[in-house]
């Protein structure tokens, strides 16, 4: 079973590997993303930064850093809906 | 694998020891059973239920209070954050000290009161004492109870199963359930265990159904003593069919009444086109440790066990199990009776499959509440 913890703003996610991407799992709250979500939010749990996410993720998809900040910075939007990672549009988003 | 790579939703019956006797019980609680797992193997599988990703949990029963150790399953499910924690109970056995530790000790579990009644007669309608007396007086300790909880600060809400029988109080149950500041969740009666004894008493029949969840719809819509009240079904047409039929959009029914089918979900639809979601997202577990795919026929039904936790764990059992195999192969196509023709297949999925199996025998088998097949033989004659 392919699950991992990451943490945000005080509260901790469960992560879990599904054929389509993952199920996030939360207290309160259940969502599903597809593989990007997956590689991105196992990236945090592996403690990197946005900007560290960003590069790793552009070298191994073979991208240009600034496409793949778009997109990740666009899921990190969707992210703070659910409240989640808010700190990294405080800081390094901005 | 074609289902979710572990179970997110589990009821979890600890013991199917309860102090009443209630005749829609689909476990027929009453005695424990003789082979109940242990503390220390509940606490082994809530702890395997965390670490797989499992989402929400039940704790459920029977009564969870009958157990010596109910106290400390709590405690130990309670460690974990990150999922949805749910203590059914009937409120009965709970005395002051049992409020305050759930308050102070557990506090993210939603402590959800079986509560069929607003009034010690219409609770006695379903809620029987062992001799099978209606449970009068045991309403003024459900009350007791609930109150004190709500005064602790637990989180709290009510549990209404809807039958022929008690349908026309649900409505002033609801209002009672507004004054008194909880939510209320109606859950349409399934017919196993006790209830299967009493099906014909309490059944509910698809014309009943639909009239009495169209006025609840328009009650949501327009009086805000119903906003909190919700409704959980066996399956995805007794939802949307006395709806749309009536001018509702889906999109409405998500949005009044925040429903979906498990068949709206892109990546479920990947799956299967059943909007059954037993053993793909879900699956229940009886005081033994055996594994069924379905809360509302948890108890000892050889047809459809799927294994023990007790050999190898519940992940084993999610992966090999022959019977979870089955019904994750199942398709719409092989559903018997009117499915295939039906304008809402891509909705409902071919009806409650539990239901199929209790009473018609077989997984593949007509779901016969559904109006369209229980029209034929002129059983009913509802559309």
């Amino acid at each position: 079973m392919r699950l991992f913890v990451v943490k945000t703003g005080g509260r901790t996610l469960r992560v879990r590997k599904e054929d389509f991407g993952c199920a996030i799992l939360d207290r309160d709250l259940y969502v599903e993303g597809n593989e990007t979500v997956y590689k991105v939010l196992e990236l945090f749990s592996q403690g990197k930064t946005l900007e560290e996410a960003i590069h790793i993720l552009a070298e191994r998809e073979n991208a240009s850093p600034e496409e793949v900040r778009k997109d990740v910075l666009s899921l990190i939007k969707m992210f703070n809906d659910f409240g989640w990672f808010c700190e990294f549009t405080e800081t390094e988003g901005e | 694998m074609k289902c979710y790579r572990a179970p997110l939703y589990i009821d979890f019956d600890v013991t199917l020891a309860c102090n009443m006797k209630c005749r829609h019980c689909n476990v027929a609680a009453h005695k424990p059973l003789d082979d109940e797992l242990s503390l220390t193997e509940i606490k082994a599988l809530i702890d395997e239920m965390f670490n797989i990703g499992v989402y929400d949990l039940s704790i459920t029963g029977g009564k969870p209070l009958m157990r010596k150790d109910w106290k400390e399953i709590l405690l130990h499910t309670h460690q974990y954050s990150s999922w949805r924690l749910t203590l059914n109970t009937n409120g009965i056995l709970w005395n002051e000290a049992d409020v305050a530790f759930v308050s102070e000790n557990v506090p993210h579990f939603l402590i959800a009161v079986s509560f069929d009644g607003h009034t010690p007669e219409t609770y006695g309608i379903l809620r029987r004492t062992p001799a099978g007396k209606p449970a009068v007086k045991e309403f003024e300790k459900a009350i007791k109870t609930l109150k004190l909880l709500m005064e602790y600060g637990a989180q709290v809400a009510l549990n209404y199963t809807i039958t022929k029988k008690n349908m026309e109080y649900f409505i002033d149950a609801v209002r009672f359930a507004h004054d008194l500041g909880v939510g209320m969740l109606g859950i349409k009666f399934f017919p196993y265990g006790r209830g299967q004894a009493h099906v014909n008493e309490l059944e509910l029949d698809y014309g009943p159904w639909a009239d009495f969840l169209k006025t609840l719809t328009v009650l949501k819509e327009e009086d805000s003593v119903f906003g909190a009240v919700s409704i959980s079904t066996p399956c995805p047409w007794e939802m949307y069919l006395p709806l749309m039929k009536n001018g509702y959009s889906e999109e409405d029914v998500a949005q009044i009444w925040d429903y979906e089918s498990p068949l709206m979900n892109e990546n479920y639809r990947q799956l299967r086109d059943l909007g059954c979601n037993a053993g793909i997202t879900s699956c229940a577990i009886s005081p033994d440790g055996a594994v069924y795919p379905c809360g509302t026929v948890s108890a000892k039904i050889p047809a459809v066990y799927c294994g023990n936790i007790r050999e190898n764990g519940l992940l084993h059992v999610w992966e090999t199990s022959l019977f979870l195999k089955k019904i994750r192969e199942l398709k719409l196509s092989q559903i018997e009776g009117h499915c295939q023709d039906c304008e809402f297949k891509t909705l409902c999925g071919g009806g409650c499959r539990a239901r199929a199996i209790v009473q018609g025998g077989t997984l593949t088998a007509p779901d016969m509440l559904c109006p369209y097949n229980c029209k034929e033989g002129n059983q009913c004659g509802y559309l």
